[in-house]
């Protein structure tokens, strides 16, 4: 859906209630690697600033279930990646699933309930105040959205509480890259205030840009109050430079990813499910995502918006600058099933080739 | 039905119908909505058009109409020169919450208690301004291709300006022009040929995709219930109109929240298919425990224009307001 018309337009706030670009950047909650994440310029010199950077570490672990001990493995996860837990007693970490057009037939599609619920027990030891937010892009009765993923008794259970971003009040802010026309978004009031925002994705193909992960989750951080539902303005905007754009605006924000069951062939919905049993944990959303899509069968490069991402300098991409924690990435690869359409036969990596669907 | 007929029921079977307390206990409910600081999505947030809008449906179809008129003029407040509703005071955009202001304010023109004359001819030229600004307004219209399968050349309205038509924007446009007795426009006819070109088909239907890359997405039950109450009177008798009722008929058995549940019994009961536990059913959903996870949708008015049946405005102004 190519578009020559600026969709920027549509979403100036009215100049007497914008607070255009007045929330700063929170100090960093974590110890190394997310600090690489700062977009430093979309032109530049790449392999200078990989170097300066450093490497990013991502977690991998193996094996796992719903109804194992998930908060355990999120918590060496976390800490093995240099976040420093104790430093967020009194923080407010907002929780990001992903919820975007749930179907209880359908449990590939959204993020399991109990990586939530393990994920907030590891804040919530840690002394910070949890909520989970998500703004479905795909249904404005957000709370149909809870019930149909089973999420909502999970939340209710653990006593969690929960942000329809759908409908917060928003703020605007500057669009930190500008790699897409827009000069800025709306975020909900809790993504604003939140002092770390964990992306929980579920590990799932896409059909229009090959696979979705921790930077693609984050479309769900903006209210559809103002995007539509779908998030149309997005989509005409291009959808790989605002992917780059949401997640080089967003407050600081890191990856906990469930691919344990996970989705391959029509992503983000229509999918079928794999059972890949993994966790996969990083401050780099970049690095992670790089990480999954080579388990997956796809090469980063690729796929548009790591790409675009990379060159923004939100992080690292390239295998040489990922420390691998865990397990290692290469015997865990088991190529995802796409759909067999021109712009995705490219992605995937020499070993993938030919795994298609109708 | 008014509160006060339902509430002498109540008192008559309140024995047998406990259950069915919280559903009736929503028309209680409408009473926070006199107050300004419930005209938000959320208690203490700023008046929002959607929150505004249906509660003042809700009071006119609860025959309250003495209560529906702060809110109707805070809408009218919200109401920029160009006819257009933002989400909040001060903003023109996006303006999705107009074609919602336009069915309460005509809502309380045709009502039994209209407002005095000078409160109905303010009403009425909000209509006015506000169906200007509507057709005014086209969704983007995207070249044929073999990616989606509906029809992207069709015009109906967008959630934003300068994106595609989808289809809950086109439904509550096409029934705010209904409303206003704009039926005969050429842009409701174009609105109605993309709304049916929207059902999936085997009937439902959902944001308004059908086919994407080939497959056949699936149907929620609130678009349905929303594009069969915008619909009703003018294709009742077209193949996936039909298929639609059906499915939404069965989709309700499942659990289902009340906000969903809500415009699939107003869509059936524009269509004749009134639920006879409705009451029961808007029980059960307001009992879900998720009810209080707090998801932001106007619960309790959604909850009064559902108990209201084929009575509720939004059923009657389409109806009424049909091609026929």
């Amino acid at each position: 859906m190519k578009d020559e018309h600026n969709p920027a337009d549509a979403l100036r706030p009215p100049l007497s209630s914008a607070e255009h670009g007045t929330v700063k950047r929170r100090s960093l909650l974590v110890a190394g690697g997310i600090a690489a994440a700062g977009a430093v310029g979309y032109a530049g010199y790449p392999l200078v600033r990989q170097v300066a950077a450093g490497r990013s570490s991502v977690f991998i672990a193996k094996n796992q279930k719903y109804d194992g001990p998930l908060a355990k493995t999120i918590e060496d996860g976390l800490t093995s990646v240099g976040l420093n837990l104790p430093h967020l007693k009194g923080k407010r970490v907002l929780l990001k699933p992903n919820l975007v057009e749930p179907m209880r037939g359908s449990p590939q599609m959204t993020t399991h309930p109990a990586m939530v619920v393990a994920c907030a027990e590891v804040f919530l030891k840690a002394g910070a105040t949890v909520t989970v937010g998500e703004a479905p892009g795909h249904m404005r009765d957000t709370e149909a959205a809870l019930v149909e993923s089973r999420l909502g008794e999970a939340l209710v259970a653990a006593k969690l509480s929960f942000a329809d971003l759908n409908y917060e009040e928003s703020q605007y802010l500057r669009n930190a890259t500008k790699i897409s026309p827009l000069e800025g978004f709306y975020f909900p009031r809790s993504i604003i205030e939140a002092d770390l925002i964990v992306s929980m994705p579920k590990l799932k193909t896409h059909h229009w840009v090959g696979l979705t992960v921790s930077m693609k989750n984050l479309y769900g951080t903006l209210p559809g109050n103002r995007y539509g539902w779908p998030k149309n303005v997005l989509h005409h905007a291009g959808i790989p430079q605002t992917v780059v754009d949401i997640n080089a605006t967003l407050p600081p924000t890191i990856a906990v990813v469930d691919g344990i069951q996970c989705m391959e062939g029509d992503g983000p919905i229509l999918g079928t499910a794999k059972d890949m049993g993994l966790v996969v944990v990083g401050l780099d959303k970049l690095a992670v995502d790089s990480t999954c899509a080579r388990i997956i069968g796809m090469e980063p490069s690729m796929v548009t918006y790591l790409e675009i991402a990379h060159k923004a300098g939100l992080g690292q991409m390239n295998d040489f600058f990922i420390r691998q924690e865990g397990e290692r990435w290469k015997p865990l690869v088991s190529p995802f099933k796409i759909l067999d359409r021109e712009h995705l036969r490219a992605i995937q990596t020499q070993e993938a080739r030919g795994l298609l669907t109708s | 039905m008014n509160f006060e007929t339902y509430a002498i029921d109540v008192a008559e079977w309140q024995h047998v119908i406990k259950e069915r307390t919280l559903a009736v206990r929503s028309f209680a409910e409408l009473d926070a909505y006199t107050k300004p600081d419930h005209w938000g999505y959320r208690p203490q947030e700023q008046p929002a058009a959607e929150p505004l809008a249906l509660a003042a449906l809700a009071f006119v179809g609860a025959d309250r109409g003495d209560d529906a008129l702060p809110l109707l003029d805070k809408l009218s407040e919200l109401q920029s020169p160009s006819g257009a509703l933002g989400i909040y005071e001060g903003e023109a955009a996006p303006h999705w919450g107009t074609s919602l202001a336009i069915l309460a304010w005509s809502a309380a023109i045709k009502s039994k208690q209209p407002p005095a004359d000078d409160a109905a001819r303010r009403y009425q030229a909000a209509v006015v301004q506000g169906c200007r600004f509507l057709l005014s307004v086209e969704g983007k219209t995207i070249p044929p291709g073999s990616e989606v399968s509906h029809d992207t050349m069709l015009v109906g309205w967008p959630w934003i300006e300068s994106t595609h038509s989808w289809l809950e924007p086109t439904a509550f446009c096409f029934l705010a022009l209904k409303s206003a007795g704009m039926r005969a426009h050429p842009r409701c006819a174009e609105a109605l040929r993309l709304l049916l070109d929207r059902i999936l088909p085997g009937g439902g239907c959902n944001y308004g995709n059908t086919l994407v890359l080939g497959q056949v997405l699936r149907p929620h039950i609130q678009p349905t219930g929303i594009l069969l109450t915008a619909i009703a009177g003018d294709a009742d008798n077209h193949e996936r109109v039909i298929k639609s009722v059906a499915w939404l008929q069965q989709a309700i058995d499942e659990q289902t929240t009340a906000a969903s549940l809500a415009y699939a019994l107003m869509g059936l009961a524009a269509h004749g298919k009134a639920a006879t536990d409705a009451d029961e059913r808007l029980t059960r959903a307001l009992k879900l425990p998720t009810a209080k996870l707090g998801a932001w949708l106007p619960r309790v008015p959604l909850t009064v224009l559902a108990a209201l049946g084929a009575k509720s405005p939004l059923v009657t102004l389409s109806r009424e307001g049909a091609a026929g």
